[in-house]
């Protein structure tokens, strides 16, 4: 077996996701958090047309003559399951929270008049996707969002906790949430600095990464704490090294299983724009890189750094007594 | 001893092979289908709507649970009488709300929100009388008189529809009566408190929403003149002059008393008037206190007589919610409980009215807060590739683990099959929608039973390395994996179950496909797995290191 010395280049490491961390914290206050309709209450029409020679520019402008509404709008086209060489052409208008959701009645106005307006071939009886959500609702699921994220780190915190007294249980716990954040910050990173808009899907997303990540964590821990029980006199440093290594095929190959799972799913979806799972399996690609990374590189050297301080602490403590 | 591992290991097996065939084929004269056929789709797939209601109430009134049990028992029955039986009507009790999800109808008009207005509509039917001697129902009646219908065919229709009323022709002297108020009780007075005065909304079940309110409004007045019973002629122009009044016939007489309101009848059902018009209606049969009260009421508005105009005094202005649909003079009293609703329908708006009246008004108007719906064939489209994708990361997978784990490999691929076909079985039978990320979630379990799999192999081959004897290292490779195969697994399941009691909709569907995978790959990982591979590595000539991924040739003997 190849000897690799993680634990002592750990402060390469650490500065390396510092630095992640610091870019994503920027990015945040420069760009802040874009909530999707979902998230902030708005109104998200997509409707097929007859071809692709529309200008979504008037369809903005049309909002704004119709309710003095602020719309974005995109050409789109979609992947038709009947029939492979069709595409099926759409028209997406988006109304943001800070305009506020269309009341049922200027909804059902605007469609009747993206049918009746000339400069919009809207296919006859068009496929239609709708979102319109009140921004009270929209707050909520938000809210539930994050909840759920916090509720389960604390839970799996004191899981951990529970489980594993022999690396004293909280240190442990602590440490392997803080590898967790790390992962949840590099995926809000990307979403902030490329400006995507977070929902309900990304809030999944972040939940599979947390249980993902904390089990390459407990993978990696479960071995520290057999080789403890095993070799008591090694010094702890050596010991979590030893242990990173032993489990580090199974680290990558469960890493590559899984990714072979979501890339292959990412791909189809970009090839045929299906957003849903785009914006399900991209954040779950660069957690779960994420997640193999911090909890081989960070996890445990973080344990063994606050664990080696309590000791010193520990044994300043006893010298004094005795003296 | 190593015969029993082999009945174990072909239980294993039979069990893997039964379950994939089920999953291909269903079992035959059975309720059992194949999975494609059985399994249910969630909004995102197969196209539907998914929406939130909210009571839509003016500042002081609180709702109760109750109301809102009511409201779900009535939408139910709404839905079902439109075909729709494969729906989710629920409530959400804490936040008094009611979520529905009901399934895209083929042919189904194609506004989402029109759908939802028309089953959160408050559907209440109401018959006011009303009385042209007196001055404030009369005030209309020079405006109303100019107004006219527009094509003599109109008229006839409604000569018809009086002559048919006009059996027993009483034309008493005109009598006010309006003290009698006896006969209604103190709940119909509160209704009609809470229906009438509200602000115009267009609610109407038949009619599409307008551009302004003006419009709205002279859209109420067309209707309401098709529908009046005047008979005088007059010219387009002045018909102008009217339209430009602001007061509309939906408000002349909204506050009027209450005959009866849809509560009183027994049964509504769509027919076609019988004087060779062929005009479709809505037939009412008014229940014991209902054909009481109605008779009572066209006993006493009958003798009110005939105007100067030919018009009976005495009117029934019939309302749907805010909105009057016709207000049909009453010239003879109406004993048995039998009456029709009649005036601009089609056949679809008459059995659309009758189903309506049939389910019960909604104690209050609901208004949606939340709106998601999506055409089948986006939703389809969406599923075959998330499928395909499926299938492709399974087969890299299959691949990867038998070039990587070789003999071991094999074994977790023949785990795997029996892993997704459980899923698969279980969320059919539980009847879980499978929504998009629902199906990402079983392919996520792919990834986490393979991960179990690794972990044990891992550990074999380490023992292995170490100098044990395969069976040795076999078990001690599934002993020393068995908690940290535990823990992950646990802390996923923790996520999921959070997952589920926040998450709503298709974000639940993933977490139920994610928990039930986790708990039957940790079963499968622990029992399938070991099964087979205590099995193979008794066979002789499998014997061979390379064949579980260490280096070195033969093993030694157990």
């Amino acid at each position: 077996m190849p000897k690799y010395d993680i634990m002592g280049k750990k402060k390469i490491y650490f500065t390396i996701s510092t630095i992640i961390a610091i870019i994503t914290i920027v990015g945040f206050i420069v760009n802040g958090l874009q909530y999707d309709v979902q998230f902030s209450g708005g109104t998200s029409i997509k409707i097929e047309m007859a071809d692709d020679k529309f200008d979504p520019n008037d369809a903005s402008k049309l909002v704004k003559d119709m309710f003095k509404k602020e719309a974005s709008a995109f050409k789109k086209t979609n992947y038709d399951p009947d029939n492979n060489k069709n595409k099926i052409n759409i028209l997406e208008v988006k109304i943001s929270n800070d305009e506020g959701a269309l009341d049922s009645k200027q909804f059902n106005e605007l469609l009747e008049e993206f049918q009746k307006n000339k400069d919009f071939k809207v296919k006859e009886n068009p496929n239609m996707e709708i979102q319109n959500i009140q921004p009270a609702i929209g707050k909520e699921m938000r809210n539930n969002g994050f909840l759920a994220v916090i509720i389960s780190a604390v839970c799996i915190t004191l899981y951990i906790a529970l489980r594993f007294k022999l690396m004293s249980g909280l240190t442990a716990g602590a440490t392997a949430i803080i590898a967790l954040l790390h992962d949840i910050i590099v995926m809000m990173g990307v979403y902030v600095i490329f400006k995507i808009p977070i929902n309900e899907t990304f809030i999944a997303a972040i939940l599979t990464i947390i249980g993902y990540s904390v089990n390459d964590t407990i993978i990696i821990y479960d071995r520290i704490r057999e080789n403890m029980t095993r070799v008591r006199k090694t010094n702890l440093s050596d010991l979590v090294n030893i242990s990173i290594i032993q489990t580090l095929a199974r680290s990558i190959n469960t890493v590559v299983t899984v990714l072979i799972c979501v890339i292959s799913l990412y791909i189809f979806a970009s090839i045929n724009n299906i957003e849903s799972i785009k914006q399900f399996s991209f954040p779950i690609i660069v957690g779960i890189t994420s997640g193999a990374y911090s909890s081989i590189f960070i996890a445990s050297p973080l344990w063994v750094l606050l664990k080696d301080k309590s000791n010193k602490s520990l044994n300043v403590k006893v010298k004094a007594k005795k003296a | 001893m190593n015969r029993s591992r082999w009945v174990r290991c072909s239980i294993v097996l039979i069990i893997i092979v039964c379950l994939a065939l089920i999953n291909i084929m269903g079992i035959p004269n059975t309720d059992v289908k194949s999975v494609d056929k059985s399994m249910r789709y969630g909004i995102d797939i197969r196209g539907g709507i998914s929406a939130i209601f909210e009571p839509d109430l003016k500042k002081g009134d609180k709702v109760e649970i109750e109301d809102l049990e009511a409201v779900k028992a009535i939408l139910d029955l709404r839905l079902e009488s439109q075909q729709i039986f494969d729906k989710y009507v629920n409530v959400d009790e804490t936040n008094k709300r009611i979520i529905v999800e009901i399934p895209f109808k083929p042919g189904q008009d194609n506004n989402p929100q029109a759908a939802l207005d028309e089953i959160g509509a408050t559907a209440m039917l109401t018959f006011r009388e009303v009385d042209l001697t007196k001055s404030e129902d009369n005030v209309e009646q020079i405006l109303t008189g100019d107004e006219t219908t527009d094509t003599s065919e109109d008229k006839k229709d409604e000569e018809n529809k009086e002559d048919e009323e006009n059996k027993e022709d009483e034309e008493n002297d005109t009598e006010n009566e309006d003290s009698e108020s006896k006969e209604t009780d103190s709940k119909e007075t509160e209704e009609a408190k809470t229906e009438s005065p509200s602000p115009k909304e267009d609610e109407s079940t038949d009619e599409d929403s307008k551009e302004t309110k003006t419009d709205d409004k002279e859209q109420a007045d067309d209707e309401s003149k098709s529908d009046d019973k005047d008979d005088s002629d007059k010219t387009s122009d002045e018909e102008k002059d009217s339209e430009e009044e602001p007061a509309t016939q939906d408000e002349l007489w909204s506050d009027n008393k209450i005959v009866i309101t849809g509560d009183d009848v027994k049964e509504a059902f769509p027919g076609i008037l019988q004087d060779g018009s062929q005009e479709p209606i809505v037939n009412l049969e008014l229940n014991k206190k209902g054909a009481e009260k109605f008779s009572e009421a066209t006993g006493r508005l009958s003798k009110l007589g005939v105007s100067q105009f030919g018009e009976a005094n005495g009117k029934v202005a019939i309302y749907l919610d805010d909105k009057l649909i016709n207000a049909p003079g009453v010239q003879t009293q109406i004993k048995d409980g039998e009456c029709y609703i009649s005036g601009s329908f089609d056949t679809e708006s008459a059995k659309k009215l009758a189903d309506q009246i049939s389910a019960g008004a909604l104690p209050f108007n609901l208004k949606t807060s939340s709106v998601d719906s999506i055409s089948p064939i986006l939703g389809q489209g969406a599923m075959k590739i998330t499928v395909y994708a499926g299938m492709l990361a399974f087969l890299i997978v299959f691949l990867f683990m038998l070039f990587y784990y070789r003999l071991p490999g094999l074994i977790a691929n023949i785990a795997l099959i029996g892993l997704v076909s459980t899923q698969l079985l279980v969320i059919t039978s539980m009847q879980i929608s499978l929504t998009l990320p629902g199906i990402a979630g079983i392919i996520l379990t792919v990834g986490m039973g393979v991960d179990a799999n690794i972990i044990i192999f891992e550990r074999i081959k380490e023992e292995l390395k170490a100098g044990k004897s395969l069976l040795a290292a076999i078990d001690a490779g599934f002993k020393r994996a068995f908690s940290a195969i535990l823990d992950s697994n646990v802390t996923t399941s923790i996520s999921a179950v959070i997952l589920l009691l926040l998450g709503s909709g298709p974000i639940e569907g993933f977490a139920k496909t994610l928990l039930i995978g986790v708990i039957i790959s940790f079963i499968s990982a622990i029992v399938a797995t070991r099964v087979m591979i205590k099995a193979i590595a008794s066979v002789g000539f499998l014997k061979k290191k390379w064949l579980y991924g260490a280096k070195g040739g033969e093993v030694k003997n157990a």
